[in-house]
This record gives C-alpha cells, structure tokens and sequence, in this order.
C-alpha cells in the first residue's frame, strides 16, 4: 500500500481513529475547542510544541 | 489556519509553508468555528490528512483541530526543523495500526476470613489490573516481531488497552493478518487501520 489509506471495516475503527486525531500529531501553538451540538465544551490553549518519534530518544521509556 | 500536516520540502503542494527541507501543509479553518474539534472538523481533518498521507511517503499528521498563525508557522518549522526532519524520516513509507483489547475485569479472589477492609479492597484493586496487565504482556510477543517497528502503549485501564503498532506501510497487511490475527483469536483483541502515523509523534517541550 505505498500510498492510499484503506481503513478496515470495523466498528471500532472511527473510535480508534478519533483516539489519534484528538491524542496523536504534531502540534503547534494555538487552540483546540471541544464542540458539540454548535456549543463550546471545553478550550484548550496548547503550548506544547511539536514533535519528535519517540523511538528516537535513547534512554528514555517509550513503548510502555 | 489549520495545520495538516509536515512532509518533504519536495513537495509540489502550491500552498505549502516551505523552510529548508520542510515544508507545512495547511488547510482553511472550518465553518464551524474557530479550531473546534465538532464531528465533522474532526472527520474534515482526517481527510484532509489521509489525502496527504496518500501522495507522500513521508508525513508528519498534525493534531485535529490545531490552529496556527500562518506568520508564525515560517519561525517554528524554522527553530524545530531538526527534530522535524529525524521524525519525518523514520516514520518514511510508515503507518500505524490500532490494536485494542477489551475485557471484562478479572473478579479476584474471595477476601480471606478474617481480612481487613482495606486488604480486601486492595486485592479486589489489584485483581482488577490483572486481565490489563496480561493483555500488555500479550503485546510483548508483537513486539518482538521484526515487521514491527515500534509499539506504543497509549491507554490502559482495568478492562481495556490501546495500542499503536508503527509497520511499513507495504506491510501492514501481513502484519495485521499474521501478528494481529494472533491477538485477535481471543476475540478481546480489534485491530483497525491503517493511520497516519499519529502516535508516533508526541508533543515536546515548549520552544
């Protein structure tokens, strides 16, 4: 598959993929607002900046 | 505006934000608000990142719902361009898959007459992270196979734990089929994607 993105057909498969969109990626200074029904939940102001591969960091626990 | 994504300054993207070997990929804010994470931003999001992940073989996938200032996204790809070129390399022709185990919590054992209320309680407690603990035990053996790259551990809780397996993307097939498959004959176990790389990516210290 180099290239297109299948997702199996799973009813679990939107959780699992909300699970990274809301908790995985890149991330850069700005804002998130959880929304629902038009109605403004919870904002968060992110500070944390981005990004590294954790399995790049010797030494340091990762994978557990 | 929203980023999507980091991929390859290569990249013949019009719109892109490129700084030396980078290039950001970004995305108009929805209609819905500014940066909400509503239902259909999320999914508009996951598109948008699965169109990119498609056409290039490196991508970092950005978190729903990031905002940023399309002025400062030229200085931060510039002050973490390092970090950011080791990531888009190793996650190079990769995708995650999400495994999850789900259980019913192990009853424990019948409190000893004569137990106190609190020796009680603990063994009930410990008991209870006993299916968990067995299932991430389960993963070390998916984690020593060769097709898989990394396996990260994202949540876990008495009846349930999720996980991301980082594998080639020409593998991820085989991978979910002959190692997944093992885990999934217990029926606890799903087993969906595959992802952009989102879990392999975390967020670090502030700049």
């Amino acid at each position: 598959m180099s290239g297109a993105v299948e997702h199996v057909e799973s009813d679990g498969s939107l959780v699992d993929l909300l699970d990274r969109l809301l908790a995985g990626g890149v991330v850069v200074a700005g804002d998130v607002i959880l929304t629902v029904a038009d109605i403004d939940l919870v904002r968060v102001r992110l500070l944390a900046l981005l990004s590294s591969v954790p399995t790049m960091t010797p030494g340091e626990e990762q994978s557990s | 505006v929203i980023l999507v994504a980091v991929v390859d300054a290569s990249t013949d993207e019009p719109d892109a934000v490129r700084v030396g070997e980078l290039a950001a990929l970004v995305a108009e804010e929805p209609p819905t608000g500014h940066g909400s994470t509503d239902p259909t931003a999320l999914l508009r999001h996951a598109a948008l990142v699965d169109d990119v992940f498609a056409r290039h073989r490196a991508v970092l996938p950005a978190r729903a719902g990031t905002t940023v200032d399309a002025d400062a996204l030229s200085a931060w790809l510039e002050g973490r361009q390092a970090d950011l070129r080791t990531s888009l390399d190793l996650l190079r022709d990769r995708c995650e898959l999400a495994v999850t185990w789900t259980g019913a919590e192990t009853p424990g054992p019948a409190p000893e007459s004569g137990s106190s209320p609190g020796a009680v309680y603990l063994e009930r407690l410990r008991a209870s992270w006993a299916g968990a603990d067995r299932a991430e035990r389960a993963l070390d053996v998916v984690r020593r196979d060769p097709v898989v790259v990394d396996v990260r551990v994202l949540s876990r809780s008495p009846g349930l734990l999720k996980a991301s397996l980082l594998v080639d993307r020409d593998s991820w097939v085989a991978v979910r089929d002959e190692v997944a498959a093992g885990l999934t004959a217990d029926r606890q176990w799903r087993c969906t994607g595959p992802y952009p790389a989102y879990s392999f990516v975390r967020a670090g210290a502030p700049a």
